[in-house]
């Protein structure tokens, strides 16, 4: 059996979990927001209804997330509500940066980045970063790849400068303290890459033809870059993608619709793509997904939107550390060992979340 | 522009950054260069319809001070009046610049070697620099590829919405992407600079002497050895043909080559 493989997505921005799995029969939550901003219990947009409930509030998914519905209907999708850090931040950029450090001090690295440390990682490809730059959780993680795509990680493709190039950032930077690992890094995968991913004849990159059609927006392309490298059997086990533009302070009543929609048929589409993988996601609502996850279930206990109920009188209180979440995930389904050195200072419970 | 979008009442903690931002945006600047008491009618502003205004007009200083006083509307005398207040505070106008001069020009600074990897944005733009492009009216392309170089607007907090730790840049995906800055920055299809490279600047000789000429202008040591000779495929003893398309490939190898060393990447 091939060694599990962990993809976790970042909704970047802050994303409003009481509109993505929402509590749309709690009268506080009616009381506090416009129609426009809520999920609705009846006519053409109304909520799809969780066929279990963490308290009794009509826990409803957003319309446009069918594809997120269906897969906790099939029991593939947990959803944890009320997960998040203890010790709340208001900021997104501060929330983030906690959340993928999982600890405190500057030199402690991120949570993935502590478990690869512990782990034998090898293979071509083990760990990909899809984002932008490589996320904070893995920071102290060595091998990692950054790429939208896995022919941007081939040196100057096609081009008749390409070998001297490779050559002159080998020689160049080879000892480099900084860049010499990612160059390194980099001249490795784009020579295995382009014996993989390159047609022999015409040295243009093959398209990647997938079974299933992925709606056309950005975290398909990330996506399908994983899948690409899970079927290329380039030894990946951590994936992160980051998928941003939930930072909804206005406007949120057309742009989240959008982006939910995004998210849950790009995620349908991926693991149709990919079967047998899995993904995990994380937010104030988080969201766990795959094989061996113990799905259709809520997890974790729901504070109610009550003045009292509510964290400092405004934000929804959390009554999961995200970390049992993250905890779970690395030791019942990556294997992970020393759970006490990734998460330090902290005792998870498990939640259940793995059969 | 501070009223039209609420910064002036705008607060993320007890003070208002907006404001403090405005007032260090002055003092870096220099009043001197800052103060135009005719930013209402800017066309009036020599040089302004060029495009090359003889000062820096910018009304939301004005604002920043006079709102927090209650005044919306502020006559232009009223206006003319702060902006003298202003300069006759400011003794010392180019204190900003006696400090940064103070701090380049020692010589801890001067022996101090490099460190700093460029971002993707300053690569590129210090590429233009440094071979005399001319920014052009750069578009989708210029973005495109900054961003297939993880360089993404508003990603990170402000003030630039960039990382500014060399680390979070060392990665695959923005030194490849440099890489493809580098080599097709200066084309004409990228349509963000203008250079000619059909154009001897090397002033003739052979390919050696064309690599030479550019490593001394990107400041960087020669950097082909017989094997790189060898995997481009020219003697770099042999002449030049004498056939522009020649010379434009020369420039551009030689440019991104010369781009693409440490004593370029990093500052």
């Amino acid at each position: 059996m091939s060694d599990p493989i962990l993809i976790v997505v970042f909704l970047r921005g802050g994303a409003d979990g009481l509109s993505l799995i929402s509590p749309t029969g709690d009268e506080d939550f009616i009381a506090a927001r416009p129609e426009s901003l809520r999920v609705l219990r009846n006519g053409d947009g109304a909520g799809r209804v969780l066929s279990d409930q963490a308290a009794d509030v009509d826990f409803r998914f957003h319309p446009r997330a069918a594809g997120l519905s269906e897969m906790f209907e099939a029991k593939e999708l947990a959803v944890i509500h009320a997960a998040g850090l203890t010790d709340g931040t208001r900021s997104h950029f501060d929330a983030e940066a906690k959340m993928e450090r999982a600890a405190t001090g500057g030199n402690a690295g991120g949570w993935l980045g502590r478990w690869i440390a512990q782990e034998n990682t090898s293979g071509i490809l083990p760990i990909l970063a899809t984002g932008s730059g490589s996320p904070d959780s893995l920071s102290g993680a060595r091998d990692v790849a950054v790429a939208e795509a896995l022919e941007d990680l081939i040196i100057a493709q096609g081009h008749g400068l390409s070998p001297v190039l490779r050559r002159r950032l080998s020689e160049g930077f080879g000892a480099h303290p900084l860049i010499g690992a990612p160059i390194g890094r980099l001249i490795e995968l784009s020579n295995s890459l382009e014996t993989r991913i390159l047609d022999e004849e015409t040295g243009d990159v093959r398209d990647y033809v997938t079974a299933v059609d992925y709606p056309d927006n950005d975290l398909s392309w990330s996506f399908k870059t994983i899948a690409r490298a899970i079927k290329l059997d380039l030894g990946l086990r951590v994936a992160t993608v980051d998928f941003g533009g939930w930072d909804t302070h206005i406007n949120q009543a057309d742009e989240f619709p959008r982006l939910v929609d995004s998210l849950s048929r790009a995620l349908l589409s991926f693991r149709s793509n990919t079967a047998g993988g899995t993904d995990h996601g994380y937010g104030n609502a988080m969201m766990v997904a795959g094989a061996g996850v113990r799905g259709g279930r809520m997890i974790g206990d729901w504070p109610g939107l009550t003045n009292d109920a509510l964290d400092a009188g405004a934000d929804l209180n959390i009554t999961t550390d995200y970390r049992q979440v993250l905890a779970e995930v690395l030791s019942s389904h990556m294997g992970a060992r020393d759970l006490a050195s990734i998460f330090p200072k902290f005792t998870p419970e498990p939640l259940g979340i793995f059969t | 522009m501070l009223t039209y979008l609420n910064n002036d009442v705008s607060k993320a903690s007890p003070a208002n950054e907006n404001y403090a931002r405005e007032l260090l945006e002055l003092h870096t600047l220099g009043a001197e260069h800052y103060f135009n008491d005719l930013y209402d009618d800017w066309k009036a502003v020599p040089g302004a319809l060029n495009g090359q205004p003889v000062g820096y007009i910018d009304q939301d200083v004005y604002e920043v001070v006079l709102v927090r006083l209650g005044i919306e509307r502020p006559s232009v005398h009223y206006r003319a009046e702060i902006a003298e207040r202003f300069l006759a505070t400011s003794e010392a106008p180019d204190q900003i610049a006696q400090v940064v001069r103070a701090i380049v020009l020692h010589p801890e600074f001067i022996q101090t070697p490099p460190s700093k990897l460029k971002r993707p944005f300053e690569f590129l733009m210090s590429v233009y620099r440094a071979c005399g492009a001319e920014v052009t009216s750069p578009r989708y392309n210029l973005h495109w590829w900054l961003e297939r170089a993880g360089w993404t607007q508003h990603q990170v907090r402000p003030p630039t919405g960039h990382s500014d730790r060399s680390a979070d840049w060392a990665n695959t995906r923005a030194l490849n992407g440099m890489v493809d800055l580098a080599l097709f920055g200066l084309d004409e299809w990228f349509d963000a600079a203008s250079l000619d490279l059909t154009k001897s600047y090397h002033g003739g000789g052979t390919w050696a002497d064309l690599a030479q000429y550019w490593s001394g202008i990107f400041a960087t040591e020669p950097v082909l050895g017989q094997v790189e000779w060898e995997l481009i495929g020219l003697d770099p003893d042999g002449p030049i043909p004498d056939d522009p398309e020649y010379v434009e490939m020369g420039n551009k190898a030689a440019i991104a080559l010369s781009a693409l060393t440490s004593e370029f990447m990093f500052r």
